[in-house]
């Protein structure tokens, strides 16, 4: 048995303390860091409450319970910058990837003082494992979100849905990981792919914004925005 | 492993690869027009989708012979239907809610999750994973309306074989097996009926409305049949993602013209 609250308040002090010295960005990370790691704690009462309930033995749990409750919960804290703070798309990019490497390093942390930590290769499959799952769940959902922002369509399906496809890709890594062999190896890998493929998309986006700007017309009084806007819909 | 469950998982790999291509073609057309929104939910849905199918594949293969508890493929079914519901509503012009058609949405769907619970037992999953549906299928009633899909003599035609098919399928829960076997087929035949109806349609006239009517058709087809009416409803259901992104296709090169 490991004491989880002892172990947050350990890794969350300094963080909280290096919040003095930071600014914005730097800030705006390191709070989303330290929410994940508390969001880590609430969905591991309310997952072993769960467990309690349902009946469900710790391997189905993990499988069936888990992706709901964790995403639910990273979800939460995302949703209510997105509505109170009317945060910026950058900075929900930001937020939610703070939020799941918060929540990925609290649940690593405790993963490995039970389990111990002197198999270094199983250390590197964890870390760079449900570590990068975590943070692909809240980089998909993200996207999903600044979507339906840019499209006006911030309705309740469209927010469910969003939050279900995170979800159902953590319940697919968690189903993949559950049995030894080779589809253990593919949930291992299923991340970092992931990841790897959505840094891609980001990197090229940036390209395509950076040409585009370079291209748009010097004269800003010839060039009319709301003709880019007509295929967005209207409120 | 029986050769009817071998062929359903072979059905469903098929369908993966279909929605695989299917997603990459989308994908090309959000290229094209980066700032039409539609296409956008269309292969987020057809990715949530795929998602379901990996996860009930990887499930079959790695848990041979199990039921299928409260899953992730049924939360990305659920999302499968939001987003795509969310995606179709925004593009209606047409803001009216007509009571008739929230009620009619409404009790079919109602009368569906009363069949599921009666088939598979499962209370809880089938009412929340139910509940979308009711918004999907009324979006799709809105949006038939409000693109005049139909020709107005067939609308009642297909509301009065909907109601015979639910009647069918809920006396055959309560009666004896030669009976059930007779109600069964009366309505195998509507529900097949009018899926090649709808898939005819599909095609001719590529209507984003009339694809959602056919994908939702051989979905629920497929959730009201077992062994090889399953099987024949899974490859309906394949042509109807084919005939999705068809729609998609059509409603973004209509927009080019414009």
């Amino acid at each position: 048995m490991i004491y989880a609250e002892n172990v947050l308040i350990c890794i969350a002090v300094p963080l909280i303390i290096s919040l003095v010295f930071s600014k914005k960005n730097a800030r705006r990370f390191i709070v989303s860091f330290l929410t994940g790691m508390v969001v880590c704690l609430l969905s591991a009462y309310i997952g072993g409450f769960l467990v309690l309930v349902s009946g469900y033995g710790p391997e189905d749990t993990s499988i069936f319970v888990s992706p709901v409750v964790e995403e639910v919960m990273k979800f939460l804290p995302v949703l209510f910058c997105f509505y109170i703070f009317e945060t910026e798309n950058e900075d929900i990019e930001l937020t939610s990837v703070g939020i799941g490497a918060g929540f990925a390093t609290f649940e690593n942390c405790c993963f490995i003082l039970t389990s111990g930590a002197q198999n270094l290769i199983y250390v590197l499959i964890r870390g760079s494992a449900v570590g990068v799952m975590h943070i692909v769940t809240m980089v998909l959902l993200a996207a999903c979100l600044r979507m339906l922002r840019k499209f006006k369509l911030f309705s309740f399906s469209g927010i469910v849905g969003a939050l279900s496809i995170s979800m159902s890709f953590h319940g697919l890594y968690n189903l993949l990981v559950s049995e030894p062999g080779v589809s253990s190896y593919i949930g291992y890998i299923l991340p970092m792919l992931c990841a790897l493929l959505l840094g891609l998309i980001r990197l090229k986006d940036r390209f395509m914004e950076q040409s585009q700007n370079a291209q748009k017309s010097p004269d800003p009084v010839m060039h009319n925005d709301k003709e880019d806007d007509i295929f967005i819909k209207s409120e | 492993m029986s050769e009817l469950n071998g062929l359903s998982i072979f059905l469903t790999v098929a369908q993966s690869v279909i929605q695989a291509v299917v997603l990459v073609l989308i994908i090309r057309v959000i290229k094209k027009n980066s700032s039409f929104f539609l296409p956008k939910f269309v292969g987020l849905s057809v990715l949530s989708y795929l998602v379901s199918n990996v996860y009930w594949i990887a499930y079959d293969a790695l848990r041979p012979d199990t039921r299928l508890p409260f899953a992730a493929n049924e939360i990305a079914e659920c999302a499968m239907i939001l987003l795509l519901a969310a995606g179709l509503d925004s593009y209606l012009k047409d803001r009216r809610k007509v009571p008739s058609e929230i009620i009619f949405s409404f009790m079919i769907i109602i009368i569906d999750i009363f069949l599921w619970i009666k088939w598979s037992g499962e209370w809880i999953q089938d009412i929340i994973f139910g509940i979308p549906y009711i918004y999907f299928v009324w979006t799709i009633v809105k949006g038939l309306f409000s693109t005049k899909a139909f020709k107005n003599f067939m609308y009642p035609v297909i509301a009065v074989l909907l109601t015979i098919l639910k009647i069918l399928q809920v006396t055959a829960v309560y009666t004896d097996e030669v009976t059930t076997f007779r109600l069964d087929v009366g309505s195998w035949i509507i529900m097949f009926g009018v899926m090649i109806w709808l898939m005819i349609e599909c095609f001719r006239k590529r209507n984003i409305f009339v694809a959602a009517a056919f994908f939702q058709w051989s979905t629920m087809t497929m959730y009201s049949c077992a062994e090889l009416d399953y099987c024949f409803a899974v490859c309906f259901n394949s042509v109807s993602i084919i005939t999705l992104y068809l729609a998609v296709r059509k409603e973004v090169r209509s927009l080019d013209i414009r």
